[in-house]
């Protein structure tokens, strides 16, 4: 018969060390990582991969936007170009309101570099009214 | 006569607060008035005593007031688009040369800008030789053209002081003929952003 106290002691003694030694969550260098990915990392495959490991780290907001990321370059030619149209219409627009909601649609399907620069139109729309 | 009576005290206040506010055109005009008084003109008379009874009644309150509860002319964003409806490419050019660098958001400045005249290579040509000779002219077209920010910045941080305001002349001018070109179709997306090109597929 085994002593299964110790044994259950010592477990759990090396489980505590490795969640202590192992961070979990978004770190300083993870949230680098990531904002250096949704600025520069091209290939859809990457992405994925990238997605997956920030998913087993229990980031699962950052993991679906990278995934979204990876979509984008998959979509039909057709699709780009009611996108690209969509985006031409919103620096057209005089309505800071309504370029933000297209900003905002940009930003749920993961294209955060358009979602960016609306929201900078808009704030030049905005100030421009204000002042 | 009562109308007309109106209009002149109301005018003799507009002058005086004018030429308080360093407005040479109202000085040159109180100065032709009191001149066509002495000289014993029946209107200029009248105008005369108008405008010293108006500073009799209201006494200056040091240079450069500025009344407070008074909108006193337009705002920069109205000047910078009045500027980009210029129809003469001279005028164009000088106005906004000089509004572009004394812009305080130059992100609403180049929206504003956007809104008037197609910046043509014409018009571009034209601020660009506003700003100096043919190295201010380089660094207007590199700094109008660039869309990768870290070189931007890089830039920035060796420029001397008169180079960083044509720098910012050139990023709101060059910022709005990028916003026309992309309402218009004919600019592609990778002028505006490599990461917006890339994302909407371009």
């Amino acid at each position: 018969m085994l002593p299964l106290i110790p044994i259950a002691i010592v477990g759990l003694g090396g489980l505590a060390y490795w969640r202590t030694k192992t961070p979990h969550g978004m770190t300083p260098e993870r949230k680098q990582i990531y904002e250096q990915a949704l600025i520069s990392l091209k290939d859809p495959e990457k992405l994925r991969t990238l997605g997956d490991a920030f998913e087993k780290e229990g980031l699962k907001d950052e993991a679906t936007m990278l995934r979204k990321r990876a979509l984008l370059r998959e979509m039909p030619p057709e699709v780009r170009a009611k996108r690209q149209q969509a985006f031409g219409a919103a620096m057209k627009s005089k309505d800071p309101s309504k370029v933000e909601a297209v900003a905002m649609a940009f930003q749920n399907e993961g294209a955060t570099g358009a979602a960016a620069n609306l929201r900078k139109y808009a704030a030049g729309l905005r100030a421009s009214k204000a002042a | 006569m009562a109308n007309d009576l109106a209009t002149l005290k109301a005018a003799s206040a507009s002058l005086v607060e004018r030429a308080r506010l360093g407005d040479q055109n109202a000085m040159a005009m109180l100065t032709r008035v009191k001149e066509e008084a002495a000289k014993g003109t029946p209107r200029a008379k009248l105008a005369f005593r108008h405008l010293m009874e108006y500073i009799q009644k209201n006494p200056t309150r040091g240079h450069g007031y500025v009344p407070t509860r008074r909108r006193m002319g337009p705002n920069f964003y109205d000047l910078i688009r009045k500027a980009s409806r210029q129809g003469d490419v001279s005028r164009f050019s000088a106005d906004v040369a000089t509004l572009a660098m004394r812009a305080e958001d130059p992100n609403a400045a180049a929206v504003t800008l956007a809104d008037g005249h197609p910046l043509t290579r014409e018009r571009m040509q034209a601020i660009a030789k506003l700003l100096g000779d043919e190295k201010e002219q380089k660094l207007f077209y590199f700094c109008a053209t660039c869309n990768n920010g870290a070189r931007l910045r890089m830039l920035v941080q060796v420029l001397p002081p008169e180079g960083l305001q044509i720098a910012k002349a050139a990023r709101i001018v060059g910022h709005a003929r990028t916003i026309q070109g992309i309402r218009s179709g004919h600019m592609p997306l990778m002028k505006l952003s490599p990461a917006v090109a890339w994302e909407l597929g371009e």
